[in-house]
């Protein structure tokens, strides 16, 4: 175990990880279940059950075979299904019985389909929450040769990962040469922060019992965001992406620790996704743990069960630097909640102009200029931020931590993505439409240019047909004759 | 919240902390004076900020906070000459503040940077009272009352001497042989050396990165040395140089202002060596005693440009 190059950038940060805590805690059955339809990406899966419909725990009520499944946390009646502000929730009204699917042999990888991966409802449960079997399927077709089993978990405070591998190495793993057989990667490499030596004795010792071949554990030196893909691509294999490219553009597939560990649940038995660990913490907390979360828990039952002290707090989804905050506690556990934090309310910093201070380019992972960045979309200069290169900003937040005019510049480069985006759309149907009306103009005018050709021809035809020619020879002929007789009666007379 | 521990306010304060060795330096050889221009510059730095304030309406109390006017306020009085009259560094500051500052829209909007627009300003106009630089402070004979009150009794010739750079300069152009002055004999290279030591202190502080002082400093010493090497009797010493006139204080305190600055680290040491060729061409050549100011307000007019041709990929 060595450590690997590192990437540009970056900040050191302090990890604060909350504490790994053997057994692992379980949020008490809850009486009732919001489960989410949407992907954090916006992939929509198509309910399959209706209001008043008794389901088990586990069983596919929406999405499967083309679109991500998503299963019944436990078993209950369905109580509604609902539409709020764009996303759409089954709720489920708790039986209390618990009532479980039944259990099937393992499948190995060579019986596999993508269709299956997608009907046990994986998504990437670090935090992007896009589809694993869409992934996936890219992968097949990129043929990787290494895959990365990504146990990073560089945003402090989260520790859903390391209570993982502390309570289940031995189906990580599992999981882990699973996949790298069904990707047909030579190598699997399972990576930790150098902060975490437990985790890496825990996976040791799994691996020790197990010997699977082609599969190692190293780790990477603590600086955030080691565990952002192109980054750890980069620490791993020593070579850096080019701007732009995805890991498996160099060969790599980088999978999430949780997403693999679904994956293997889902292989050994049929155990579909349907919870997850969720680290929940923040200074109103008052017993900050990672807990076991069925997927569409709410959210304020987290809170409950961590003893959060009422009175001003801040609710956020996710660690302290690429957080969102949440309005209130009304939401549910989706599968890509990896974290809540309940922060006592602080004052908002202060924020100062941009003294330019380069500050921000030196902590730039993606060796971007956001003080430029910064200008460009101050002055609503769309073009000039993608000369800067705002698409591949990938929002880490590094620049906002080092600003020291406290400017929120991932919020504004965000901001400005979704402008970007929205403005090539709009480009490129526009570029659509014209590039239709001038198909349509150029066809209108071979045909009204063969329209013509027909009339003019058939003008000149009236002209010249044979059957005419002949007529009007054989009337000059009659004609002729006629003068010749009248000649000849005006001779006789 | 997570959030660095430096804010712009800290970054200020470091700055001029790094100034005290070259103002202990000049007060040492030039006499209170320094102290008096460093007051008057700072009080009318800070009275401009909440004027403009005031009329902007916006609360001078940010304004005040982010120190960047007593920055430019220090380092502006630190570059006029010590026993100059009281009303000049009152000029250059309100210039510097009002005009090359806050007109542009205040903290990080300026183009120019405002301590150097301040002194091209009075320099420009005010040849004769920005050259009243004693030999040192002993050989003028005056007192804080006579600076303050009497100057126009004194006869500024009998007192004012021509540092070492004025007297290359002039030497240079009659024809003569340069000044043959040892460098240490020379207050300014004393002073050069304070500079070098804030100048260290920012760079280990990671205020400043190295690129701009380095590009500024080889590409000085270097034309230095070629004219040198071609004609040692007309041109000084690349030493000479490095440690006269505004050199070190430039390199390490002017040229790097952020603001005024481009972005990306090559087009910094660009920035930088373009900065030190002018103020070599302007010193040697030029009619002005040095090119400091110039040179940095040149390059900062091309700064934008130069962010425009190095763009990403730092």
């Amino acid at each position: 175990m060595k450590n690997t190059s590192v990437f540009h950038g970056g900040v050191k940060l302090q990890p604060q990880k909350v504490p790994v805590s053997l057994p692992t805690a379980r949020l008490a059955e809850q009486p009732r279940y919001d489960v989410p339809l949407t992907t954090r990406g916006g992939h929509y899966s198509e309910p399959h059950t209706e209001v008043g419909a008794y389901v088990l725990g586990g069983q596919l009520i929406a999405g499967g075979r083309s679109k991500v499944g998503v299963h019944a946390p436990t078993s209950g009646t369905v109580e509604s299904i609902h539409t709020d502000e764009g996303d759409t929730r089954i709720v489920i009204r708790a039986d209390g019985l618990q009532q479980h699917i039944a259990k099937r042999s393992a499948i190995a990888c060579e019986e596999a389909t993508l269709d299956m991966l997608r009907e046990a409802g994986l998504t990437g449960m670090g935090g992007a929450g896009f589809p694993t079997a869409d992934k996936l399927q890219a992968a097949l077709n990129g043929a990787p040769k290494l895959l990365i089993v990504n146990a990073v978990e560089c945003e402090p405070m989260i520790s859903c990962d390391a209570q993982l591998i502390a309570e289940d190495a031995k189906t990580l793993l599992y999981g882990a040469d699973w996949l790298r057989r069904f990707v047909g990667a030579e190598l699997c490499k399972i990576v930790v922060e150098d902060h975490n030596p437990a985790s890496v004795e825990y996976l040791k010792a799994a691996q020790h019992e197990m010997t699977y071949s082609g599969l190692s554990i190293s780790s990477v030196p603590t600086r955030y965001p080691a565990g952002s893909e192109r980054q750890l691509v980069h620490a791993i294999t020593g070579k850096e992406l080019v701007a732009g490219a995805r890991p498996l553009d160099n060969g790599v597939l980088v999978q999430n620790t949780a997403t693999v560990h679904a994956l293997a649940r889902w292989v050994q038995d049929g155990t579909p996704l349907t919870e997850r660990l969720v680290t929940v913490t923040g200074d109103a907390c008052s017993q900050p743990q990672t807990l076991w979360c069925p997927i569409g828990a709410p959210l304020s039952a987290l809170l409950e069960h961590t003893g959060v002290s009422v009175g001003t707090t801040e609710l956020f989804q996710g660690g302290p630097v690429m957080g969102i905050a949440l309005k209130d506690s009304s939401g549910a556990v989706a599968k890509h909640t990896q974290c809540l934090r309940i922060e006592h309310q602080s004052a908002p910093l202060n924020t100062l102009a941009c003294i330019r201070c380069g500050l921000c380019s030196d902590a730039c992972p993606e060796h971007l200029l956001p003080q430029q960045l910064h200008w460009q979309l101050l002055g609503d200069n769309l073009p000039g931020a993608q000369a800067e290169r705002l698409p591949h900003c990938i929002l880490c937040g590094c620049c906002d931590l080092v600003c020291p005019s406290n400017i929120p510049l991932s919020q504004q480069f965000a901001e400005g993505k979704a402008a970007l985006r929205l403005r090539q759309h709009t480009e490129q149907r526009a570029a659509k439409a014209k590039r239709r009306v001038d198909a349509r103009n150029v066809r209108m005018e071979i045909l009204a240019k063969e329209k013509q050709e027909r009339l003019a021809k058939r003008k000149a035809g009236t002209k010249k047909t044979d059957k005419q020619k002949a007529v009007a020879e054989a009337m000059a002929r009659s004609r002729a004759k006629k003068e010749a007789s009248d000649k000849a009666n005006k001779e006789n007379d | 919240m997570i959030k660095a521990t430096r804010n712009t306010a800290s970054v200020m304060n470091t700055v001029v902390l790094a100034t005290i060795p070259a103002t202990l330096c000049l007060v040492w050889f030039y006499g209170p004076g320094v102290l008096l221009n460093l007051l008057l510059c700072i009080f009318t730095a800070l009275a401009c900020e909440a004027g403009v304030s005031v009329l902007r309406q916006r609360p001078f109390k940010h304004t005040w906070a982010d120190r960047s006017a007593l920055v430019a306020a220090i380092l502006l009085a630190l570059s006029l000459p010590p026993i100059t009259p009281l009303w000049l560094p009152i000029c250059a500051t309100a210039f510097a503040i009002v005009i090359g500052k806050q007109l542009y829209g205040g903290l990080g909007q300026n183009p120019f940077n405002p301590a150097m627009v301040g002194y091209a300003a009075a320099l420009i106009a005010f040849p004769r009272e920005m050259s009243l630089w004693p030999q040192t402070w002993g050989s003028t004979g005056l007192s804080i009352s006579e600076l303050s009150g009497g100057y126009s009794n004194l006869a500024w010739d009998a007192i004012s001497s021509a540092t070492l750079l004025d007297a290359s300069n002039t030497a240079l152009r009659a024809g003569h042989a340069l000044p043959s002055i040892e460098l240490w004999q020379q207050p300014a290279s004393w002073v050069a050396l304070c500079w070098i030591i804030g100048g260290c202190w920012l760079l280990y502080r990671q205020i400043i990165s190295w690129h701009i002082p380095a590009g500024l400093l080889v590409s000085f010493a270097l034309l230095a040395s070629v004219f040198y090497l071609v004609d040692p009797s007309r041109y000084s010493s690349p030493l000479t140089h490095l440690f006269s006139g505004a050199c070190m204080m430039a390199a390490f305190f002017i040229a790097t202002d952020p603001v005024s600055a481009p972005a990306h680290r090559h087009a910094r040491l660009l920035y930088g060596a373009c900065i030190g060729l002018l103020i070599y061409v302007i010193r040697t050549w030029g009619s002005f005693p040095d090119g400091v100011a110039f040179a940095v307000l040149l390059m900062n007019l091309a700064a934008p440009a130069l962010d425009h041709l190095w763009r990403g990929r730092v």
